[in-house]
């Protein structure tokens, strides 16, 4: 629209009315609109849009393209008037499809506006977002600086010493059958350490059983320090019980030295499952959990 | 037990001729429907999914929706029970000690 066409009812020509300075991100569309009537301006490259001659009242501003769009603002102008459209900084989530997904900093919360698995989600202000699926799976993500972006991909289960309780309810082998006995595995600061012997397993599972129906793979982050074999060292599996015996899925973690990142797929998999891990039964074989998460 | 797989690892009770026979206890005592829903990856091999992710054997796991599988076991250890107490039924007859 055109700055040189008069408007009514907008005080026209720039010589009467208020002038209204709009923050916004530099190449983005700036909307201003009251009673029906719409002016817009793009930002320029400092950030800024400037419209001139609004005549007092209430008017609805908006930005769109180029970073996000804002959620509209209304403001009342009773003289020059200055507004800020940026956004504080955006956390672009991707999230197992049909997932109800919000985020939250205890004051303001907000939900994706779909369940598509993707959400560009602009905060308003710097904090810890804690950003919450509806199967129990959360993240925090802290912002501290505007124009922050941050990506969040990963639902974790077991996060550098952290066992995600409201999810997993501890990692344990508490429940967990097996033809050979079990020991618990040991927790570390920072990880879960697994030692073989030659009559028992280690092992460390989830106390409670995790909705996994929209995940496609799970990702198990370990480190293998001892083997028996080239293929014996750390055994991951994942059932809707807790019998070793009987599980459903069973990834061996290999038998070479070193850390590394394991895939599962899982993507026919649905409902609650338990995962565990568990160290075989030699004294050659030991190594350690690091993180697990679900994408 | 010995299965094969094919070229997308899936597993199979027969071989038409082109599939990988390899020996694993993890079916022991599973039915037919139950294993050719699974796929086994053996180690020092790796199954690129259709989105891009790479497994890397040793996996096993279920490419068919579990639960079916699962159905399918539950049938068949119902017959396999079904004929041992039938065929105890009868030695008991052959004995004369049925009551």
């Amino acid at each position: 629209m055109s700055e040189m066409v008069p408007l009514y009812g907008f005080g026209g020509g720039g010589g009467t009315g208020a002038a209204l300075t709009v923050k916004a991100p530099a190449g983005c569309t700036v909307t201003v609109s009251k009673d029906g009537k719409t002016k817009t301006k793009v930002a320029d490259s400092a950030g800024v849009a400037v419209f001139k001659g609004l005549g007092t009242g209430t008017w609805t501003l908006t930005s769109t393209g180029v970073v996000q769009t804002s959620a509209p603002q209304t403001v009342t102008i009773t003289a020059d008037y200055a507004a800020d459209l940026r956004a504080f900084a955006t956390i672009n989530v991707s999230y197992p499809a049909g997932s109800t997904c919000t985020a939250t900093d205890g004051v303001t919360t907000m939900t994706a506006p779909d369940t598509g698995g993707t959400w560009a989600c602009v905060v308003p202000n710097a904090g810890d977002w804690v950003i919450s699926l509806d199967s129990g799976f959360r993240e925090t993500v802290s912002i501290v600086q505007d124009g922050q972006m941050e990506t969040l991909n990963q639902w974790h289960l077991y996060n550098a010493g952290a066992e995600c309780r409201y999810v997993t309810g501890g990692w344990t082998e508490s429940g967990y059958t097996h033809y050979n006995p079990l020991q618990t595995a040991k927790k570390e600061e920072n990880r879960i350490s697994f030692k073989g012997s030659n009559s028992s397993n280690q092992l460390a599972g989830t106390e409670n059983p995790i909705d996994i129906s929209r995940f496609t793979t799970i990702y198990v982050d370990l480190e293998v320090t001892g083997a028996y074999s080239n293929d014996a060292s750390l055994t991951i599996v994942i059932g809707y019980d807790r019998n070793i015996s009987n599980m459903m899925i069973r990834q061996d973690a290999g038998g070479t030295i070193g850390r590394r990142t394991i895939p599962i797929d899982v993507s026919s998999v649905d409902g609650n499952v338990y995962i565990a891990v568990f160290v075989q039964t030699s004294e050659a074989c030991s190594g350690y959990l690091y993180n697990c998460w679900g994408e | 037990m010995k299965i094969y797989i094919d070229s997308d690892y899936k597993c199979h009770i027969t071989n038409d001729g082109t599939m990988t026979a390899v020996a694993t206890d993890y079916f022991d005592g599973k039915c037919d429907a139950y294993i050719e829903g699974y796929r086994y990856i053996p180690a020092g091999e790796s199954w690129t999914r259709s989105d891009g992710v790479v497994f890397a054997g040793e996996m096993i796991a279920p490419w068919k929706d579990w639960r079916e599988l699962y159905a399918a076991q539950r049938e068949y250890e119902r017959q396999m029970l079904a004929e041992y107490e039938q065929a105890l039924s009868e030695i008991e007859v052959a004995l004369g000690v049925s009551g």
